[in-house]
């Protein structure tokens, strides 16, 4: 019986987040866990900007991130009541594994994005440690995630 | 009825708005700051305003307090304290894997909120390393 070929395509999860309203970011649908509505946060202090605070997820405590915050460098004051976000897995320095959330806008989509997918420029104003890729989807531009390096983010940041 | 087994106990305080805890065994005395303190005292502690510490433009402290850990002890300033909270141990969670190198020892669960729980033990070492510039002027008897 002849092994089944690899899959040429990879599931992706579009989506836009507060403060970069205009810009298509996404992950690995094999990373993300969930979509849900949450309540709120708690800010946590001695956190760099781009860490929104704390927040419960099935009896665990979990990281908000502000995602515009860390590509743009730029922080957005978020008053959110009620937020739907993503929570997503990361992989930290040793190899554990932790997961995150982040607030997204409505509209997030699944696309099947081709491993081979045409590579375009990253914009200049990003922070490129934290991107895999900018591809090109349905004739637009998309910046794919790398969040693992998050750690490394806060370790580094005064 | 939560018995000493199954719970501990946290002061907690507040700063611009926030809650945070310290557990009750890390806390040698909580005083109110009054104006009319001496200056100096023969055993005197200098105060570090928490607020200044964590960059929180919080009001003027109202309490200061002295915290203890093993034979270490340090005073810190707070903009105000709220009643010592009783926490089953099933309601304090630990910080996730991303945030472990924070001085926070976990965080407590409740029905509306959550609270950080400050690392003692880790905030005196901080405090050791900060500049003069940072230990209040006034130095309260404590």
């Amino acid at each position: 019986m002849p092994f089944d070929s690899a899959p040429s395509y990879l599931q992706l999860l579009t989506f836009a987040v507060p403060g970069l309203p205009d810009l298509s970011l996404a992950v690995s649908l094999s990373e993300v866990f969930e979509s849900t509505r949450f309540t709120t946060f708690t800010p946590l202090p001695f956190t760099p900007p781009a860490i929104l605070g704390l927040c419960e997820w099935h009896d665990h405590i979990i990281t908000v991130i502000d995602l515009a915050c860390l590509l743009s460098g730029d922080s957005t004051p978020l008053e959110l009541a009620s937020w739907r976000g993503l929570v997503a897995q990361v992989i930290l320095n040793n190899r554990q594994l932790d997961h995150i959330a982040w607030p997204i806008l409505p509209g997030a989509r699944l696309h099947p994005a081709p491993l081979q997918a045409l590579r375009m420029d990253l914009p200049g104003f990003l922070n490129p440690g934290f991107i895999r890729a900018s591809i090109q989807l349905d004739n637009q531009a998309v910046i794919l995630l790398n969040l693992d390096n998050l750690a490394g983010y806060l370790t580094a940041s005064p | 009825m939560l018995t000493n087994a199954q719970s501990v106990r946290y002061l907690l305080i507040e700063m611009s708005g926030q809650l945070l805890a310290l557990a009750m065994t890390h806390i040698a005395s909580v005083q109110l700051i009054q104006d009319n303190l001496p200056e100096t005292t023969p055993n005197h502690l200098p105060a570090i305003d928490l607020a200044q510490l964590m960059g929180k433009n919080a009001a003027p402290p109202t309490y200061a307090m002295i915290l203890m850990d093993s034979n270490s002890l340090c005073a810190i300033t707070v903009e105000s304290v709220r009643p010592v909270r009783t926490v089953s141990f099933g309601d304090v969670l630990p910080l996730p894997p991303l945030l472990t190198q924070l001085p926070f020892v976990g965080v407590i669960r409740q029905p509306d909120e959550l609270i950080p729980i400050i690392d003692v033990s880790r905030l005196m070492v901080s405090i050791r390393h900060l500049s003069p510039t940072m230990i209040m002027e006034r130095h309260h008897a404590i």
